[in-house]
Protein backbone atom coordinates (compact mmCIF):
# COMPACT_ATOMS: atom_id res chain seq x y z
CA UNK A 1 0.00 0.00 0.00
CA UNK A 2 1.34 3.40 -0.93
CA UNK A 3 1.91 5.44 2.18
CA UNK A 4 1.57 9.16 2.09
CA UNK A 5 4.76 10.91 3.05
CA UNK A 6 5.29 14.60 3.30
CA UNK A 7 8.31 16.83 3.41
CA UNK A 8 9.18 17.93 6.89
CA UNK A 9 12.06 20.09 7.97
CA UNK A 10 14.25 17.89 10.14
CA UNK A 11 16.06 18.86 13.33
CA UNK A 12 19.38 18.81 11.40
CA UNK A 13 18.26 21.71 9.23
CA UNK A 14 17.74 19.94 5.92
CA UNK A 15 14.66 18.57 4.21
CA UNK A 16 14.19 14.87 3.70
CA UNK A 17 11.30 12.55 2.98
CA UNK A 18 9.84 11.38 6.23
CA UNK A 19 6.41 10.84 7.75
CA UNK A 20 4.92 13.91 9.35
CA UNK A 21 3.86 13.55 12.95
CA UNK A 22 1.65 15.68 15.15
CA UNK A 23 0.88 15.52 18.81
CA UNK A 24 -2.90 15.59 19.19
CA UNK A 25 -5.78 14.39 21.36
CA UNK A 26 -6.78 10.76 20.88
CA UNK A 27 -10.46 10.78 21.84
CA UNK A 28 -10.54 7.05 22.54
CA UNK A 29 -8.02 7.25 25.37
CA UNK A 30 -8.54 10.96 26.13
CA UNK A 31 -4.84 11.68 25.92
CA UNK A 32 -2.54 13.59 23.58
CA UNK A 33 -0.43 11.13 21.61
CA UNK A 34 1.55 11.02 18.38
CA UNK A 35 -0.48 10.88 15.16
CA UNK A 36 0.93 10.30 11.68
CA UNK A 37 -0.40 12.38 8.80
CA UNK A 38 -1.66 10.24 5.93
CA UNK A 39 -3.27 12.33 3.22
CA UNK A 40 -5.90 14.47 4.92
CA UNK A 41 -6.08 12.23 7.98
CA UNK A 42 -4.20 12.27 11.27
CA UNK A 43 -4.05 8.70 12.60
CA UNK A 44 -3.21 7.88 16.23
CA UNK A 45 -0.24 5.54 16.51
CA UNK A 46 -1.67 4.21 19.80
CA UNK A 47 -5.28 3.31 18.91
CA UNK A 48 -5.42 4.07 15.12
CA UNK A 49 -8.39 6.38 15.71
CA UNK A 50 -8.29 9.23 13.21
CA UNK A 51 -9.54 12.71 12.44
CA UNK A 52 -9.38 15.05 9.46
CA UNK A 53 -6.31 17.23 9.82
CA UNK A 54 -5.87 20.72 8.44
CA UNK A 55 -2.33 22.04 8.89
CA UNK A 56 -2.12 25.31 10.79
CA UNK A 57 -1.20 28.31 8.64
CA UNK A 58 1.86 30.06 10.06
CA UNK A 59 2.07 33.85 9.87
CA UNK A 60 5.39 35.12 8.46
CA UNK B 1 2.09 27.46 25.48
CA UNK B 2 0.18 25.21 23.10
CA UNK B 3 -3.49 24.65 23.77
CA UNK B 4 -4.08 21.12 25.15
CA UNK B 5 -6.51 20.46 22.29
CA UNK B 6 -4.66 21.92 19.31
CA UNK B 7 -2.40 19.59 17.32
CA UNK B 8 1.29 20.50 17.32
CA UNK B 9 4.04 19.24 15.03
CA UNK B 10 6.55 16.80 16.50
CA UNK B 11 9.77 18.07 14.93
CA UNK B 12 12.42 17.61 17.60
CA UNK B 13 12.41 21.24 18.77
CA UNK B 14 14.06 20.05 22.00
CA UNK B 15 17.43 20.25 20.23
CA UNK B 16 16.96 23.99 19.63
CA UNK B 17 15.95 24.55 23.25
CA UNK B 18 18.96 22.60 24.55
CA UNK B 19 21.39 24.24 22.12
CA UNK B 20 20.11 27.64 23.16
CA UNK B 21 20.69 26.91 26.88
CA UNK B 22 24.19 25.57 26.20
CA UNK B 23 25.15 28.49 23.93
CA UNK B 24 24.19 30.87 26.73
CA UNK B 25 26.36 28.83 29.11
CA UNK B 26 23.38 27.77 31.23
CA UNK B 27 24.82 24.31 31.85
CA UNK B 28 22.72 23.41 34.91
CA UNK B 29 19.52 24.38 33.09
CA UNK B 30 20.67 22.37 30.05
CA UNK B 31 21.34 19.31 32.24
CA UNK B 32 17.91 19.51 33.89
CA UNK B 33 16.17 20.10 30.54
CA UNK B 34 17.97 17.25 28.78
CA UNK B 35 17.00 14.84 31.54
CA UNK B 36 13.39 16.04 31.52
CA UNK B 37 13.13 15.65 27.75
CA UNK B 38 14.72 12.18 27.88
CA UNK B 39 12.24 11.04 30.54
CA UNK B 40 9.30 12.48 28.59
CA UNK B 41 10.37 10.66 25.41
CA UNK B 42 10.87 7.38 27.29
CA UNK B 43 7.42 7.62 28.95
CA UNK B 44 5.74 8.47 25.65
CA UNK B 45 7.65 5.75 23.78
CA UNK B 46 6.20 3.05 26.03
CA UNK B 47 2.76 3.62 24.44
CA UNK B 48 4.09 2.67 20.99
CA UNK B 49 6.05 -0.38 22.15
CA UNK B 50 5.18 -4.04 22.53
CA UNK B 51 2.47 -6.16 20.96
CA UNK B 52 -0.60 -5.23 22.97
CA UNK B 53 -3.68 -5.32 20.68
CA UNK B 54 -4.74 -1.75 19.91
CA UNK B 55 -8.35 -2.31 21.03
CA UNK B 56 -7.16 -3.13 24.55
CA UNK B 57 -5.31 0.17 24.94
CA UNK B 58 -7.24 2.10 27.54
CA UNK B 59 -6.80 5.25 29.60
CA UNK B 60 -6.43 3.12 32.75
CA UNK B 61 -3.40 1.28 31.32
CA UNK B 62 -1.82 4.57 30.28
CA UNK B 63 -2.38 6.03 33.75
CA UNK B 64 -0.52 3.08 35.24
CA UNK B 65 2.43 3.59 32.91
CA UNK B 66 2.64 7.20 34.13
CA UNK B 67 3.27 5.92 37.66
CA UNK B 68 6.29 3.79 36.72
CA UNK B 69 9.49 4.94 38.42
CA UNK B 70 12.24 6.25 36.16
CA UNK B 71 14.65 3.33 36.73
CA UNK B 72 11.87 0.81 36.01
CA UNK B 73 10.89 2.72 32.88
CA UNK B 74 14.45 2.49 31.55
CA UNK B 75 14.62 -1.21 32.46
CA UNK B 76 11.36 -1.95 30.59
CA UNK B 77 12.72 -0.23 27.47
CA UNK B 78 15.86 -2.35 27.73
CA UNK B 79 13.82 -5.55 28.15
CA UNK B 80 11.69 -4.62 25.13
CA UNK B 81 14.87 -4.15 23.09
CA UNK B 82 14.16 -0.45 22.54
CA UNK B 83 17.50 0.59 24.01
CA UNK B 84 20.77 -1.30 24.46
CA UNK B 85 22.74 -1.80 27.66
CA UNK B 86 25.14 1.00 26.82
CA UNK B 87 22.39 3.62 26.41
CA UNK B 88 20.68 2.29 29.54
CA UNK B 89 23.85 2.84 31.57
CA UNK B 90 24.32 6.32 30.11
CA UNK B 91 20.72 7.21 31.01
CA UNK B 92 21.28 5.98 34.59
CA UNK B 93 24.47 8.04 34.82
CA UNK B 94 22.68 11.21 33.67
CA UNK B 95 19.78 10.46 36.03
CA UNK B 96 22.15 10.08 38.98
CA UNK B 97 23.91 13.37 38.21
CA UNK B 98 20.63 15.19 37.54
CA UNK B 99 19.24 14.04 40.91
CA UNK B 100 22.37 15.23 42.70
CA UNK B 101 22.10 18.66 41.04
CA UNK B 102 18.30 18.99 41.37
CA UNK B 103 18.29 18.15 45.07
CA UNK B 104 21.06 20.66 45.78
CA UNK B 105 19.86 23.36 43.38
CA UNK B 106 19.25 25.99 46.07
CA UNK B 107 22.90 25.70 47.10
CA UNK B 108 24.12 26.94 43.71
CA UNK B 109 24.31 30.57 42.68
CA UNK B 110 23.07 30.25 39.10
CA UNK B 111 24.24 33.78 38.30
CA UNK B 112 27.83 32.66 38.96
CA UNK B 113 29.24 31.54 35.60
CA UNK B 114 32.12 29.66 37.23
CA UNK B 115 29.76 27.43 39.19
CA UNK B 116 27.62 26.82 36.10
CA UNK B 117 30.68 25.90 34.02
CA UNK B 118 31.49 23.04 36.39
CA UNK B 119 28.44 21.24 34.98
CA UNK B 120 29.35 21.66 31.33
CA UNK B 121 30.53 18.04 30.92
CA UNK B 122 27.41 16.71 32.63
CA UNK B 123 25.15 18.86 30.45
CA UNK B 124 26.89 17.76 27.25
CA UNK B 125 26.58 14.09 28.25
CA UNK B 126 22.89 14.59 29.09
CA UNK B 127 22.26 16.34 25.76
CA UNK B 128 23.95 13.47 23.87
CA UNK B 129 21.81 10.93 25.75
CA UNK B 130 18.67 12.97 25.03
CA UNK B 131 19.57 13.10 21.35
CA UNK B 132 20.10 9.31 21.23
CA UNK B 133 16.83 8.60 23.08
CA UNK B 134 14.92 10.86 20.67
CA UNK B 135 16.57 9.26 17.61
CA UNK B 136 15.57 5.76 18.80
CA UNK B 137 12.06 6.98 19.72
CA UNK B 138 11.69 8.56 16.27
CA UNK B 139 12.75 5.30 14.60
CA UNK B 140 10.11 3.46 16.66
CA UNK B 141 7.47 5.96 15.49
CA UNK B 142 8.57 5.44 11.89
CA UNK B 143 8.13 1.67 12.30
CA UNK B 144 4.66 2.18 13.78
CA UNK B 145 3.75 4.58 10.97
CA UNK B 146 4.72 1.92 8.42
CA UNK B 147 1.95 -0.29 9.82
CA UNK B 148 -0.76 2.37 9.30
Amino acid sequence: MERAVQRLKSGQGHNELMPQYIYALDKKIKRRVVHVIVGEWAISLVTRSKFKYKPKKHAH
Amino acid sequence: MASPHKPVLLTGTHTKVLDSAMKRGNWIVALLLAHTYSEAFLREWLLYSGNLPLETMARSIIRETERIRFEQLVLVHHLLGNIDGNLRERIYEVNKRRNEVAHRLIEYDLSDREIDTRFRGDAEKAAAVCSDVFAHFKQALDRQAEKV
